[in-house]
């Protein structure tokens, strides 16, 4: 056991040496960080970084925005697509195996296949740059993945319930959300915390579509950041506005990671 | 004329300061707030707020300074301004943005891809500039680069750079040299006597490799030779490349690079500011960058690149460049915001965002450099022929990658110029 | 069960029109796109000229492009092969009863919950840099002087550099998906196997690995998307000009449709083709998958 422990150690030990040294980074100025001094603190601790961080720069701003994005969006997920994973999964129609083929399709269509047209699309509606559009395409986009993962969770649900339902005289719709939608609940507990991190972190959609300043989530408002502080030479404020965009994500994650591992770990992925 | 009364300058220390306070610029610290030009003067009413797309990031030097300009323009003019500042993603949705008919009413890039590819989209201020008197506040090199390029002046240049070999004026003096060489033989001489005074001659990042691969050759052969050897793929036709190679292998194997060049930028560049490497091929925005990065109190001067023997272009040539601000030809608002333009790029407030970024003013007329590239403006007079981004050397996009690729290995010793060539040579065919 | 039509369509109707809005009528697009000349994205249709196969010639022979490519099959090849050692090896003395089980699956995850930007922030400008950097410190303590003077982020070596960087990262991810995997592996299997005196390696060999076919059948095509959509790190190891090292399709595609510092003349017909050819290529990878893994669904 001790060489397992070790080797996860080794792992785990590299990126804890990492973050200490971005943190003392954060604290030291350009100079000494060049210089490799960056853990000595010889000029004290600059705590003015992170007030350049963050007054000079729209940090607050990119969080609001990815909360925004992430919280509506994964909420509209559910609404939209446990209904349809519902109903592909119990009911057998015309069409209903080439629907689920073509989820799984779109799954893996990589997405420069589908911005052209939408830039389009969206440059002639004058669009660019809203939430609303940046909203309406997370959940367009994350749509395949959100109703295939719950299509198996819902098939792996014992029939007997709508069946007692239906001797009860509900409606399908009713016991749909009266007893199937509670029922696939850690389900979509997992699916929701995944489309959250996943929208949370995107990266090229909102390059992409959300070109104001305002309007960008936490990936870009970092990049734009990274490269003025670049501009500046101000390295201790730029690891600053990077410890400012890990910590809140970081913190929330050692309150919950047993309920995101348990989500991957026991959730209704296939093995 | 109307630039009479626009530029009809007051400065008062008091009033200055009591407009700023109101003006709200935010960011800046307290002490330098004393002395900032007011302008009065009569401006165009713009009905609607002018739009003006910047290149700069949120926060940077450069939009800290250019928003104080802004909001003293909109004291004096009474016009409201909305900017965005858009960073290096400009370049990417401009044209997209402006297609849509976004409102822009000024928008800004590197002047040349204004001129070239951005050109269509904007309006020509040759008008405009006549009736301001524009062509006397203006450095004519800009501006008739850009002439050439779009055939009228569809861009105002600003922050322009001067290019050639910036030094550390301390470790001359440490190597007893007085006197900056003009030729390739007098160069490689400074170098021995610098590398025997215990420094590293000179520092490259990877950045930049093109960029000296490409001073160089351009000495041999003219930049439209360059374009020429990396359009149509005459690395091993052209025999000066062969010789330019073998010149950037002499270097590498005389040791006068730094043992960590090419390195990954700044880390090259600022061991001048740790006093252990004492040159750079580059261009005037390494003093800045350096300082801000290091922290150091240097003496910088800079001198043209060294002229070769047999050479085309001599010392008078050198790469000169700048950002520019364009209006959208379907901005409604064209007056004030060429009036906006005038009043960030001319004049007094051009003098003070030169001085605030360490930037080469765009009017001639404030012939005060900042202090800290103040010993670069004789190289820069001096020059009469004006060389394009990396003297051609990126003209052909697909090449740039390669030619930067092969020109690190060349750099750091893992090739000969002999492979240097051949490599080339094969990856155009 | 009873169909209720009105309920289907309420239930399916959103789900369809997202789908034909943003993946059926823009692959359509893009596809028609990549044979025509269209030089923005903005372009209306009755802009464009039919230019045949022209887009696809152009992206061919741009020496980039292949580079793109070739570095894209490299990280989903060795970084997957990577990747996928090192999260079932984890997975598997995670899963044997360890100490702390629950705090190294945590630890290892935290990558993939901070924002990408952030992550390679560090790697670039500290564990990569030559004079102060983690790695150089590491080689330097260790008294291998040659190493410790790796220009980690030279030509030479920056895809390493980078593809190092990410799997990193994603490992976490692949190792919660095997550790599910085994973990539904019912231990009755193994204890029969025990009592036939089987070791450890064993067990490993003849049990774990053949059940969890389906498992490594969902990670690599997960692994598969994931690398195609390859954009950031890339964006953030060279952010001032894309270089051979780090260039894939996504990055050179966004250059074509949008300029880029070298890029003057934008090609959205040549940015679709690009995306035409990275799609075939995803589905070539998929068909494969399927052939030679077999979906057994093994009931256990």
């Amino acid at each position: 056991m001790l060489p397992c422990h070790i080797l996860l150690w080794l792992w785990i030990g590299f990126a804890i040496v990492c973050v200490l040294w971005i943190l003392a980074a954060s604290l030291s100025t350009s100079g000494e960080i060049f210089r490799g001094e960056a853990l000595k603190f010889a000029t004290g601790f600059h705590f003015e970084n992170y007030i350049k961080a963050w007054t000079q720069q729209n940090i607050s701003v990119y969080f609001m925005n990815s909360l925004i994005y992430a919280s509506i969006s994964s909420a509209l997920l559910i609404v939209i697509c446990a209904p349809a994973a519902y109903v592909l999964a119990r009911y057998t129609f015309l069409g209903n195996k080439a629907m689920k083929s073509g989820l799984v399709m779109a799954m893996s269509i990589p997405s420069i296949m589908i911005i052209l047209p939408i830039l389009n699309i969206t440059t002639a509606l004058k669009i660019n740059g809203t939430r609303g559009l940046l909203i309406f395409l997370y959940v367009a986009v994350s749509v395949p993945y959100t109703v295939t993962f719950l299509l198996d969770f819902f098939s792996h649900l014992s029939r007997t319930y709508e069946e007692a339902a239906a001797i009860d005289g509900c409606s399908p719709i009713k016991t749909f959300w009266k007893i199937m939608f509670p029922l696939a609940q850690p389900g979509i507990i997992t699916v929701t915390i995944f489309n959250f991190l996943g929208i949370w972190n995107e990266y090229f959609m909102s390059l992409v579509f959300a070109s104001v300043d305002a309007k960008r989530s936490v990936g870009v408002g970092l990049f734009t950041i990274v490269s003025a502080m670049k501009q500046n030479g101000d390295y201790g404020a730029m690891f600053a506005a990077v410890v400012i965009v890990f910590l809140p994500t970081f913190l929330i994650y050692l309150l919950l990671s047993q309920k995101v591992i348990a989500g991957v770990t026991g959730g209704g992925i296939k093995g | 004329m109307k630039k009479k009364q626009f530029i009809a300058v007051l400065l008062s220390a008091a009033i200055a300061a009591t407009l700023l306070a109101g003006c709200g610029s935010g960011g800046e610290t307290g002490q330098e707030q004393e002395d900032k030009p007011q302008v009065s003067g009569d401006f165009t009413k713009a009905d609607e707020p002018i739009v003006y797309w910047s290149m700069w990031d949120a926060g940077s030097n450069s939009a800290v300074a250019i928003q104080e300009a802004i909001d003293a323009y909109c004291e004096a003019s009474g016009n409201e301004v909305q900017v965005e500042w858009k960073g290096r993603d400009i370049q990417t949705i401009i044209g997209a943005s402006i297609d849509a008919g976004e409102q822009i009413d000024i928008y800004e890039d590197d002047f040349q891809r204004l001129s070239t590819t951005f050109a269509d989209y904007a309006l020509p201020l040759d008008d405009m500039a006549e009736e301001y008197g524009y062509f006397d506040k203006s450095n004519e090199a800009l501006t008739s680069a850009v002439e050439g390029w779009a055939g009228s002046l569809k861009c105002i240049p600003y922050q322009g750079y001067a290019s050639g070999v910036i030094y550390n004026k301390a470790a001359f003096e440490a190597a007893g040299i007085e006197k900056e060489p003009e030729t390739w033989e007098e160069f490689l001489d400074v170098c021995q006597k610098i590398k025997d005074a215990g420094y590293n001659p000179l520092a490259l990042d990877s950045a930049y490799t093109t960029l000296n691969l490409g001073y160089h050759l351009a000495r041999y052969i003219g930049q439209d030779g360059v374009k020429d050897v990396v359009d149509n793929g005459k690395w091993a036709e052209t025999p000066e490349v062969l010789q330019m190679a073998q010149d950037m292998e002499e270097l590498v194997s005389k040791g006068y690079f730094s043992e960590y060049a090419p390195g990954a930028f700044p880390e090259c560049e600022n061991e001048i500011g740790y006093d252990e490497t004492a040159m750079i091929v580059n261009a005037s925005w390494i003093p800045d960058e350096v300082t801000n990065n290091t922290g150091c109190d240097l003496e910088w001067g800079m001198f043209s690149y060294p002229s070769v023997e047999g050479g085309v272009d001599g010392t008078e040539a050198m790469m000169v460049g700048a950002q520019g601000m364009s209006i959208n030809k379907k901005s409604e608002n064209a007056q004030a915001a060429f009036e906006l333009m005038m009043f960030i790029t001319t004049g007094e407030w051009d003098a003070e965002i030169a001085s605030q970024t360490n930037a080469i003013p765009a009017d001639p007329a404030n012939g005060e450099w900042p202090e800290i590239i103040q010993d670069f403006k004789p190289a820069f007079d001096q020059a009469t022929k004006g060389y394009e981004w990396a003297c051609g050397m990126e003209n052909n996009a697909d090449m740039t990658p390669i030619i930067s690729e092969w020109g690190n290995k060349l750099f750091g010793g893992e090739c000969t110029a002999q492979e240097f060539v051949d490599g080339l040579e094969a990856a155009s065919n | 069960m009873k169909k209720d039509k009105k309920m289907m369509v309420l239930f399916l109707g959103p789900v369809v029109i997202l789908f034909a809005a943003v993946f059926v009528y823009p692959i359509i697009r893009t596809i028609m796109m990549s044979f025509f000349a269209v030089e923005r994205p903005s372009m209306k249709i009755a802009e464009w000229s039919f230019n045949g196969f022209d887009n696809y010639m152009k992206i061919f022979e741009s020496s980039f492009f292949k580079t793109s490519m070739v570095n894209l099959l490299k990280i989903w090849l060795i970084g997957g092969i990577f990747v996928l050692c090192i999260a079932l090896l984890f997975a598997v003395i995670l899963t044997s009863k360890i100490r702390f089980s629950k705090f190294y699956k945590a630890a290892i995850y935290v990558p993939n919950v901070i924002s990408a930007v952030a992550v390679a922030t560090m790697w670039i400008y500290y564990v990569y840099n030559q004079r102060f950097g983690l790695l150089h410190n590491i080689f330097a303590a260790l008294g291998l002087e040659e190493l410790s003077k790796t220009k980690w982020l030279g030509a030479d070596m920056i895809f390493w550099a980078m593809l190092f960087a990410f799997c990193f990262s994603a490992v976490g991810y692949y190792m919660l998906i095997f550790i599910s995997g085994i973990e539904k592996i019912p231990s009755d299997l193994y204890e029969a196997v025990l009592i036939d005196g089987a070791g450890k390696f064993k067990q490993f060999w003849y049990i774990t690995l053949p059940l969890l076919k389906g498992v490594f059948k969902t990670n690599i095509t997960f692994w598969t998307i994931n690398t195609t959509a390859f954009f950031v790190w890339t964006k953030m190891f060279s952010p001032i000009q894309s270089e051979n090292g780090t260039i894939v399709p996504l990055v050179y595609m966004y250059e074509m449709i949008f300029g880029s510092k070298t890029i003057r003349t934008t090609d959205a017909g040549a940015g679709a083709a690009i995306g035409c050819v990275l799609t075939v290529c995803v589905m070539i990878v998929f068909l494969l998958i399927n052939r030679f893994i077999k979906d057994d669904d093994l009931e256990y």
